[in-house]
């Protein structure tokens, strides 16, 4: 059992240590809060109208098709 | 090339120098008349009456030829071109020899090699049409009777003596087990040899680039000789094991905690729409934390967004962000939701406040928010990217290692896999 584990990892090292690796920055991702797919900061949003977010051109948009 | 160990000529025919290089094989066969030559004190030879006289033919590597083989150096001592009996199927063996590994056999097939080597299995049983050997179960991919067309040089074996011998051929993936049955009067003996891949290129090192292209796809090719599909599946399935732990460790040791919650009616008017909320001042101890705020309202055909300003009150710095939530509804239909949630990532400790800035509809009655703010949030959508990431390979391998296994059994009697005129 022992000689068919040491085999195991003997001929899967190279895939077993890409997840180890993937496993680890999960994890340190998790404990530092990162998501991998950014972070709602990235819609930029301002009172006066300026900026990039488009949302108030969709909600108007929705209440034209409704109507 | 290497040289005969010694100029020695052959006791029928007087052809010199006999192709004998090494001293330790059991036979010699001549070139010149196809007599075997039995071999004894390494020097002197026997003359054995061979069961068939064989035929001078040609093959592709010369005697004599030295080749490196998967880190290993051998000499081509001998040469023997087999058929299948009663069928036109024709291949060449080559032996070969190193000094400390002793014999291996090159096996040649429509330009496709594989070096074979005898092996003791410490477990071997043929069920029908499988071998389970070693913990292997292999299917039956071709069974012949050997002939013996032609042989010169040295062999370990006795080249008569096979002619006409059984030989099973078993796979397992990239995986050939060869079983030869020696049958006399009173035994049964079956010898296991192993078969391997030998890439042209090592051919075409030593030899030159004279070979052509066959569609023959040699069994024993593969795309990682290393592992199987089914063992990368393992080390994936446990991969998601440790993914399942870490989240289960995330979400019990530091859970989310709320660090702020509201709950207000937002009146259409214009103080409301001008003044922003503002929550009192909270604080985050972790080096760095993802912050989730979630929020209901009760909008119906309406829509409502909402512009956060997180403010760090050591260094003022502002992380802002806009999310929303509109629900339209009719008779038979349904759109939106009137809730939704946000996450800021990677926010480090401090002291922190939030204004909050509401936008609605002008026409529209008051909105109720309800809105509650969370540290420690764990993504679980970077579980799912990871879990899909390592979950590539093992796929792709399997699926690669499908369509080769098809091409592998594509010649054999026995194949598992079903074929479309297109591709016979």
């Amino acid at each position: 059992m022992k000689n068919k584990l040491y085999a195991y990892l003997k001929k899967t090292r190279y895939y077993l240590l890409a997840l180890g690796l993937a496993f680890i920055l999960l994890n340190i991702m998790s404990y530092t809060g990162l998501s991998a797919f950014g972070s709602a900061e990235a819609e930029t949003f301002s009172p006066d109208g300026s900026g990039t977010h488009t949302s108030s051109s969709r909600h108007n948009t929705h209440r034209f098709y409704h109507k | 090339m290497i040289r005969e160990r010694a100029t020695v000529s052959c006791l029928s025919c007087n052809y010199s120098p006999l192709p004998y290089y090494t001293g330790r094989a059991e036979t010699v066969a001549c070139p010149g008349c196809g007599k075997e030559l039995l071999v004894s004190n390494g020097q002197s030879f026997q003359s054995r009456v061979p069961k068939r006289q064989y035929k001078a033919e040609k093959y592709t590597i010369p005697l004599g030829t030295e080749l490196h083989i998967h880190k290993v150096n051998y000499a081509v001592v001998g040469v023997a071109l087999m058929k299948e009996a009663g069928k036109m199927y024709r291949w060449t063996e080559y032996t070969l020899f190193n000094e400390q590994l002793g014999f291996r056999t090159l096996s040649e097939y429509e330009n496709t090699f594989m070096l074979v080597e005898e092996f003791v299995p410490q477990q071997a049983e043929v069920i029908g049409a499988e071998l389970v050997c070693d913990n292997t179960t292999y299917k039956i991919y071709n069974s012949y009777k050997i002939n013996v067309m032609y042989a010169a040089g040295e062999f370990s074996y006795h080249p008569s003596e096979i002619h006409g011998m059984q030989a099973n051929e078993y796979l397992f993936l990239h995986k050939l087990v060869i079983v030869k049955d020696i049958v006399t009067p009173s035994s049964h003996i079956k010898l296991y040899f192993r078969a391997e891949h030998v890439s042209k290129k090592i051919i075409e090192k030593a030899l030159g680039s004279y070979l052509v292209t066959g569609n023959y796809t040699n069994p024993t090719t593969y795309y990682l000789k290393a592992f199987t599909p089914r063992e990368a599946f393992l080390g994936y399935a446990g991969f998601l094991a440790l993914l399942v732990l870490s989240l289960v460790f995330f979400q019990t040791l530091r859970p989310e905690k709320k660090v702020w919650s509201y709950r207000t009616v937002l009146a259409n008017d214009s103080l409301t729409r001008s003044q922003p909320l503002i929550s009192p001042t909270f604080r985050i101890d972790e080096p760095y934390t993802a912050l989730r705020f979630d929020f209901v309202t009760d909008v119906n055909n309406n829509w409502i967004e909402l512009g956060f300003n997180l403010v760090n009150e050591g260094n003022n710095k502002t992380y802002s962000f806009a999310s929303g939530a509109e629900y339209y509804s009719g008779i038979d239909w349904k759109e939106g939701d009137p809730k939704n949630y946000a996450t800021l990532a990677g926010i480090p400790s401090g002291n922190y406040h939030i204004a909050l800035q509401p936008t609605f509809n002008t026409g529209s009655s008051n909105v109720r928010l309800d809105l509650e703010v969370y540290k420690n949030h764990t993504y679980l959508r970077n579980y799912i990217f990871f879990a899909i990431l390592g979950g590539v390979f093992p796929l792709a391998f399997y699926i690669m290692e499908r369509i080769k296994d098809r091409s592998r059994w594509y010649y054999s009697d026995y194949s598992p896999y079903t074929y479309s005129e297109d591709e016979e």
